[in-house]
């Protein structure tokens, strides 16, 4: 039967999937608006910084609204961004709030992860397509990938 | 606040704004108006503010609470990938629960006394939990 720190767990799996989502937006949002100010050919690093600026300080919904008039292909996701969307607002503002008690029991904390099974899979849906819209597919992934272990400047 | 006693009335000036702007500023009271024991020892008047500390507690909780929300595992993600790094975040989190626990007790020690002076007491609030949980 699940512990709080199962509980605990799931939930930092769904975050971290809810900031790549937002990650990867925003780096969409950014290559639209480099490519509409000509950023890559003619490199400004002012115009850059305070296009990244304005983008990091947008909240996820407002980045999907941005994004759905910047980024025609995302029109093909749509649906899947906006319960993406829902399901993220609602595993940080008030996920702990609405189960409240059921973390005192097993079988309240089994409703607790399967509701953030729930939102994880909404959740990670939308990025996949995402990042499918970048010529990435997650899905088939080579089996002998490495992860990167150096530091990147970000 | 200042407080004076006048020959055999007791007043009270106050100077600060009271929060229901039914009252002025510099109103004053005479306590042996008021109704029957009338005794200055029977009233009250405190004036809550949060207080340049716990301002500045809020606002950094807020502002840990959004890195976390919107930053924490894209700036994290060299130390994600190794041991050490992992350790480091482990450490990080809970200085960030620490913060925030602290936060909410500092913020509770406001809000449980004006709560408690509309009635909404402890008790009562533990009442109405065990009357929604039958629900």
């Amino acid at each position: 039967m699940p512990t709080l720190d199962d509980v605990y767990c799931k939930f930092g799996f769904a975050s971290e999937a809810a900031q790549l989502l937002e990650t990867e937006i925003g780096n969409l949002l950014f290559a639209a608006g480099a490519a509409e100010q000509k950023l890559l050919d003619d490199p400004n690093p002012e115009a850059a910084l305070r296009l990244i600026n304005g983008i990091n300080r947008q909240t996820l919904g407002r980045l999907f609204h941005n994004a759905k008039t910047a980024v025609e292909r995302l029109a093909e996701v749509e649906k899947l961004l906006e319960r993406a969307v829902a399901a993220r607002n609602r595993l940080s503002h008030s996920f702990y709030r609405q189960h409240n008690f059921r973390r005192n029991t097993e079988e309240g904390r089994a409703v607790m992860l399967n509701d953030l099974e729930s939102l994880h899979d909404e959740i990670l849906n939308a990025y996949k397509a995402i990042m499918l819209l970048s010529g990435i597919d997650l899905e088939t992934a080579p089996p002998d990938l490495t992860f990167p272990t150096r530091r990147v400047p970000i | 606040m200042e407080i004076w006693a006048i020959s055999s009335y007791d007043e009270i000036h106050c100077d600060a704004p009271l929060p229901d702007r039914k009252i002025l500023a510099e109103s004053c009271f005479q306590t042996k108006s008021l109704p029957w024991p009338g005794t200055f020892s029977r009233y009250r008047i405190t004036i809550t503010t949060l207080g340049v500390d716990l301002e500045s507690l809020l606002r950094n909780a807020l502002r840990k609470r959004n890195w976390l929300v919107h930053d924490y595992f894209r700036e994290r993600a060299e130390e994600f990938v190794s041991n050490a790094g992992r350790q480091e975040m482990l450490k990080e989190i809970d200085e960030c629960r620490e913060l925030f626990q602290t936060a909410d007790a500092s913020l509770d020690s406001i809000v449980r006394p004006l709560r408690t002076s509309q009635g909404i007491t402890d008790e009562r609030i533990e009442r109405e939990m065990k009357r929604r949980a039958q629900v």
